[in-house]
């Protein structure tokens, strides 16, 4: 199940936990970005977007088809904001450290969009995410970790 | 089917995909399979792929321990700038060579 609907500026996904969903999702910002032609740097959307929902799908459902992951994403004066919810009973997102084991195979996802995006905050419950990237911001990465360009 | 191609000392593989959660299963399993024919100077060419998330980055990391293990090495080559900056920003960049041309 993959459902797109416009919304007055950007649009709103319902989808079922699947990793391939998550490249459909990513075609579909892809083409509204070109559309809004809004000055966001277009890498950072999409990891963004694909590792918001690449939690929600995998940690928050379980990759259980049968549950929805929901994406709501526009754009606003001050950049883009995306919000991912997804129907699992979320994590305990207060006591997780940003720093990764570089050589351990996951734990990356939470750290990544912590770099490329300007805010990013959970509900209490750690099952709705919202992120948000502003204009111009190419040097997110630069400040977050100090090892820019 | 990975496109590869013998160099003198390396093998250069070209998955010719986005390295993102729903490939990296294939792609993990299709390298394994040449570490273990014993190709263990890897060359990873990522023209043609389009895009990698954290579950592609954790295949690159699990291949560079697969043949350091074995003596080998690996190379990452990407022209693609927002790559390489991924790499660096994770720090995978210390671990393995990520280089703009081949």
């Amino acid at each position: 199940m993959f459902e797109i609907r416009p919304t007055e500026r950007g649009f709103e996904v319902s989808m079922s936990a699947e990793l391939t969903n998550i490249d459909l999702a990513d075609r579909r910002m892809a083409e509204f970005l070109d559309r809004a032609g809004a000055p966001l740097d277009r890498f950072a959307v999409r990891i963004l977007l694909r590792e918001a929902l690449l939690n929600a799908v995998t940690h928050g459902s379980g990759q259980d088809p049968g549950m929805t992951v929901r994406l709501t994403m526009f754009l606003d004066d001050d950049g883009m904001v995306m919000e991912v919810e997804d129907q699992g009973p979320g994590f305990i997102w207060q006591n997780r450290d940003m720093v990764f084991d570089v050589c351990g195979d996951g734990g990356r996802g939470l750290p990544i969009m912590q770099i490329y995006s300007s805010e990013m905050t959970y509900n209490d419950a750690g099952n709705r995410l919202v992120i948000r990237r502003r204009y111009e911001s190419g040097c997110a990465c630069a400040r977050a970790t100090g090892r820019g360009d | 089917m990975l496109q590869t191609e013998q160099g003198q000392d390396v093998l250069v593989v070209r998955p010719g995909v986005d390295i993102v959660a729903s490939q990296v299963e294939q792609l993990k399993k299709d390298l394994q399979a040449l570490v273990e024919k014993g190709h263990v100077h890897l060359v990873i060419d990522l023209e043609g792929t389009g895009m990698i998330d954290s579950k592609g980055l954790a295949v690159f990391m699990l291949c560079h321990k697969s043949v350091s293990s074995r003596g080998g090495s690996l190379k990452v080559v990407t022209a693609n700038r927002d790559f390489r900056q991924l790499f660096h920003i994770t720090r995978m960049d210390e671990h393995f060579k990520v280089e703009e041309t081949l």
